[in-house]
């Protein structure tokens, strides 16, 4: 259950080189990570980069119950738009139940799914309904990526506020600086505290070089994974993003979040845990009405849930102990 | 006369190209608006562009006179492009806003009709815990936000109008501004902007809010621009190219006519009365044959220019 919802405050902050960052991370600390792209628009770009970024973490069926399952999405849109338009001028209709459905199959088979909303937190998926409902039906903790642009601020202040009031919890920002002369480090801390209301969990340097072990044997590797993804091709901008995110994750700059998101320390404080308490209580309700008697969704009972009950020895193990317990 | 409070989803989607438009459509019909930018952050830029929008008018209409000057307002000139909040946090101050919305009152008792051109977008924080959203509520002008159709934009637009909705301020319409070929159609950001958030698109502006400046026949280009600051006079030549471009933009979104309902409704309004979205509506709707007719303008202005 240590899964979380990336999403941001704008198209083009970073969500997909964040999330593939995340995601290489935990499967680097053994973590069985899945990620999970449910609505694409304009192109297969994130979900190559989410699939590709964890090909060289070590992973990548290579040993034990230490794998990587590749990004999948449910819809696939061709027009750049929001899945409301797009699915409109497209005559698609969207099913939320088989987006959720599918999320927690993944959810069964892995010990963390890293999901990636599209667009921004209130990007309409429904005429009524936005990423935002998304992560809260989904009971995952929001993270949301931010640039250190002019209106940063402002957008991660909407951005928490919207998620808040639609019942999703806010782990945290990330901020990505992909402006060399935008808000420094110390303003962008200071200001997501003080107006946005949350913390940083991690900042990337999105401008920095980074290059990727291996990365001429990315096609093959990718292929071999699953032919369904499209081969990486010449396309520059998606092995950008497949280089920046593992450079993220090999200089250390996402260690801190994966910490705070996949380890067994509780996310987000006291108001993290209040949130933990209300999806619980809907999760159960929700079990009650769908005929469970005392089990997880997953068929497993909370005793088995990694780094929760006593024999979840899973996660603990796992390189994410927190110093405190050490 | 009427009011209106200029915000925005983000910097940059055109607010003050917006504001000069309107600027010259007051003008051409004879009246002096006021713009008050309560934030100024680019050097003045937005007042140049403004006034340089203004200056650039062929001519005053016949039997008008000519364009008394305008009255450009700012509180506060802030010395880093970043948030009002965070410029004089830095500078170790922070910002009055009684003073702001003293100005506002005061202007508002002027003749002509006022404009309120805020500085980024609706939550662009002023103070700590009071963002533009809480100044569009407390100044009691009714607002329109501009959006542009880049993709991402529905996002902005959701969050800004729910935004300020909650805090108060709900906006009386959007002004769509698409900037971005590549975006969302015309018809469909506008289409989808009123199904979601339920608040009307007033006006939207095709691509010649984006595209470069036309080139002018030397010559045809004004002398020095009317007295704007202090009496010091200003060329046009010696303006930064951003201001000339702006200028530019805004005229020819006024000649486009796109914003000319919400002109209308900014200079009709009598005292105190708000332009309702169902005024608005009306006009619009009346205006859908005469687009064409509209376009057909611009063509015979654009040949009797010379």
């Amino acid at each position: 259950m240590r899964s979380v919802f990336v999403s941001g405050t704008d198209t083009g902050v970073g969500k997909t080189v964040v999330a593939a960052a995340l995601a290489r991370t935990a499967a680097m600390a053994g973590c069985r990570t899945a990620t999970y792209k449910p609505f694409m628009s304009g192109g297969a770009g994130d979900v190559v980069v989410m699939g590709t970024a964890m090909v060289g973490s070590g992973g990548g069926g290579s040993g034990g119950d230490v794998g990587v399952v590749p990004s999948r999405f449910k819809y696939a849109f061709k027009t750049p738009a929001s899945p409301y338009t797009a699915a409109r001028l497209e005559g698609v209709d969207i099913d939320i139940g088989a987006v959720l459905e599918r999320f927690e199959r993944m959810q069964r088979d892995s010990d963390a799914v890293v999901v990636e909303g599209i667009g921004g937190v209130m990007t309409p998926i429904l005429r009524d309904y936005f990423v935002a409902d998304l992560a809260r039906d989904m009971m995952l903790p929001v993270v949301i990526v931010t640039s250190n642009g002019l209106d940063s601020v402002g957008h991660s202040a909407m951005a928490a506020h919207h998620c808040r009031r639609r019942g999703a919890h806010v782990a945290g920002f990330v901020v990505n600086y992909t402006e060399e002369d935008g808000y420094g480090r110390g303003v962008m801390s200071k200001e997501i505290g003080a107006v946005a209301g949350g913390r940083i969990l991690a900042s990337v340097e999105r401008h920095r070089e980074s290059a990727m072990p291996g990365g001429e044997q990315l096609d093959l590797r990718l292929a071999a994974l699953d032919p369904g993804i499209p081969s990486l091709g010449p396309e520059a901008d998606i092995a950008a993003s497949i280089y920046a995110a593992a450079g993220a994750s090999e200089r250390g700059e996402v260690d801190g979040a994966a910490r705070i998101i996949f380890g067994p320390g509780r996310a987000g404080g006291r108001a993290g845990a209040r949130w933990r308490r209300q999806a619980r209580k809907r999760r159960e309700m929700r079990d009650r009405e769908a005929g469970y008697k005392g089990r997880m969704p997953g068929g497993r009972t909370g005793r088995d849930i990694p780094g929760r009950g006593p024999s979840g020895a899973g996660l603990r193990d796992s390189g994410f102990s927190s110093p405190g317990r050490e | 006369m009427g009011s209106l409070f200029i915000a925005g989803t983000e910097t940059g989607v055109g607010k003050t190209v917006v504001a000069a438009a309107l600027a010259r459509a007051a003008v051409k019909s004879g009246i002096v608006p006021a713009i008050f930018k309560p934030f100024m952050t680019d050097d003045f830029e937005d007042q140049l562009a403004v006034t340089v929008a203004l200056a650039r008018m062929s001519r005053p209409p016949m039997g008008r006179t000519a364009a008394a000057p305008l009255h450009y307002r700012s509180n506060y000139e802030l010395n880093s492009p970043a948030s009002p909040y965070t410029c004089m946090r830095t500078a170790g101050e922070s910002v009055d806003i009684d003073n702001i919305l003293g100005t506002i009152a005061e202007m508002r008792r002027g003749a002509g009709p006022l404009m309120v051109e805020g500085t980024g977008g609706v939550a662009a924080p002023i103070r700590s815990g009071y963002l533009m959203a809480d100044l569009i509520r407390d100044s009691g002008i009714p607002a329109v936000i501009v959006t542009t159709n880049r993709v991402g934009s529905l996002n902005l637009s959701v969050m800004s109008a729910m935004s300020c909705r909650e805090r108060g301020a709900a906006p009386i319409g959007f002004v769509v501004n698409c900037i971005d070929p590549g975006g969302y159609a015309q018809g469909q950001i506008g289409a989808d902007i009123e199904a979601v958030t339920g608040v009307p698109v007033l006006a939207s502006l095709g691509l010649q809010g984006r595209h470069p400046p036309q080139r002018r026949k030397k010559g045809s280009m004004f002398g020095p621009i009317s007295p704007f600051r202090d009496g010091v006079k200003v060329y046009l030549d010696d303006m930064p190219r951003g201001v000339k471009r702006s200028a530019a933009v805004a005229a020819r979104i006024h000649r486009g006519g796109g914003l000319d309902g919400l002109a209308r409704v900014l200079l009709g309004g009598g005292e105190g009365e708000r332009p309702t979205a169902r005024r608005l509506g009306r006009r619009r709707r009346g205006r859908k044959g005469g687009r064409e007719a509209g376009r057909d303008g611009v063509k015979g202005g654009r040949r009797a220019a010379p």
